[in-house]
């Protein structure tokens, strides 16, 4: 059995090229395994052969436009059968960059490739629907693991062996729907499994909830009666018309409107454009989304001090994680500049 | 957003009927709106007890933002 031509792209410290003062080195190539790729070549066996080790400065590669079609290109030279990048661990920029390259991979060079992060890793929230990515721990103290489990995954894709479930096989959910007949139907599977959970015995939930970090909760005003306070939306409240094309799901954009002098939002100017509920009762009377007339009223009777003269607003239904953070981090810039001290934020 | 406006240092009172939703996700300073069609309306109210209504979750809001918390709470 002739070994399958891995490639295995790495960013430059993984590939002994400097440290992350060297974050912008730009794509280069070693003969063979070099770094984790020898622990790669390893996990492969007589299977596969790490037949060159690419690599591309993180920096660069979030720079430089044609970095990622720079390293595909060295990696196309190659004449890979599969190509594997990272692990990235929850390195962000580095799994951006993994992430980025297996796509680009995979619709260029049309051959399978496989990356590896930490769930909580951006890259995974952009690319898990589009490469397998093998769920790493947070640092490269998972490396051993991350990387058998890549050289598994990258091994069964190259055969075109059907993938089990990501439990089984350690990779993040795609989001792939797969249909089957389960024997027992979802109620008996339900109370079985709280039965389990009753006795203390182990269970396997078939939707795990995600979890989510926590932030140290910001201190709180000390006089409200003085606080200039800001209104933001998610709500997808835009003036009617929609003149600057907010999206009614997945919304790549934030807006801000001036509500200097305006004493309600009314339905003939406003509208929501929220595509993920029925927007009927909130476009009789958008204050039930963004509650303006209360905060006037609540102003003038001196309860707080001032409203910031804008309405916040963007469309919060299914918009990834990463481009909402990146909204509130904007924001945030514009907030403090007008000396805003609390946040009014109203959602759906 | 509640989060990184928060972690900014800028408290956020977040309104929202799904309040278990926000507490899972980390918002600090949570009020449970009406519903998630109209979050701080109730289109079965008369247009005076609405606004009542909406007032006063604006106010419990307003409220929270001056309530010292440890973690994610909910606050009516």
């Amino acid at each position: 059995m002739s070994r399958v031509r891995v490639v295995h792209s790495v960013t430059q410290f993984f590939a002994g090229v400097g440290s992350e003062a060297q974050a912008g080195a730009p794509p280069g190539r070693k003969d063979g395994a070099a770094g984790p790729a020898i622990a790669l070549q390893r996990a492969l066996g007589d299977r596969g052969e790490v037949v060159a080790t690419v690599y591309c400065g993180d920096g660069y590669a979030a720079e430089q436009p044609s970095a990622i079609d720079e390293v595909v290109e060295l990696i196309a030279r190659e004449k890979p059968e599969v190509v594997v990048a990272g692990p990235a661990f929850t390195s962000g920029r580095y799994g951006l960059a993994c992430g980025a390259v297996c796509v680009r991979v995979q619709e260029k060079l049309g051959i399978p490739a496989v990356t590896g992060m930490h769930p909580e890793n951006a890259g995974a929230d952009l690319y898990r629907s589009k490469v397998y990515i093998a769920r790493t721990r947070e640092t490269t103290a998972g490396m051993a693991e991350a990387i058998k489990s890549m050289a598994r995954l990258a091994l069964k894709r190259h055969a075109g062996e059907p993938l089990g479930s990501p439990q089984e096989e350690g990779y993040l959910p795609t989001g792939r729907r797969i249909l089957y007949f389960a024997q027992q139907n979802a109620a008996e599977r339900g109370v079985e499994m709280l039965l389990r959970k009753a006795h203390g015995e182990p269970y396997t939930t078939e939707l795990p909830v995600p979890t989510y970090n926590r932030v140290q909760p910001a201190a709180p005003i000390k006089d409200l009666s003085k606080a200039r306070i800001a209104l933001v939306t998610t709500g997808g409240i835009v003036p009617r018309g929609n003149p600057d094309r907010l999206e009614s799901a997945f919304a790549t954009r934030w807006l801000e409107y001036s509500i200097e002098a305006t004493e309600e939002l009314s339905p003939d100017q406003w509208v929501s454009v929220h595509g993920g509920f029925d927007t009927t009762n909130v476009n009789l009377d958008p204050d039930r989304m963004a509650p303006l007339d209360a905060l006037r009223e609540l102003e003038k009777e001196g309860v707080f001090g001032k409203l910031e003269e804008h309405l916040y607003t963007t469309t919060g239904n299914t918009a990834a994680i990463p481009t909402v953070r990146r909204f509130a981090q904007e924001m945030v810039k514009e907030l403090k500049a007008r000396e805003v001290e609390g946040i009014l934020l109203t959602s759906s | 957003m509640a989060k990184e406006f928060e972690a900014a240092g800028i408290p956020v009172a977040y309104i929202t009927a799904l309040d278990a939703l926000g507490q899972s996700v980390g918002a600090n300073r949570i009020v449970r709106g009406k519903a998630i069609t109209n979050v701080v309306g109730d289109p079965n109210l008369r247009p005076a007890e609405e606004r009542k209504l909406r007032k006063d979750l604006v106010r419990t809001a307003l409220e929270a933002l001056q309530t010292p918390v440890e973690g994610p709470s909910i606050l009516a």
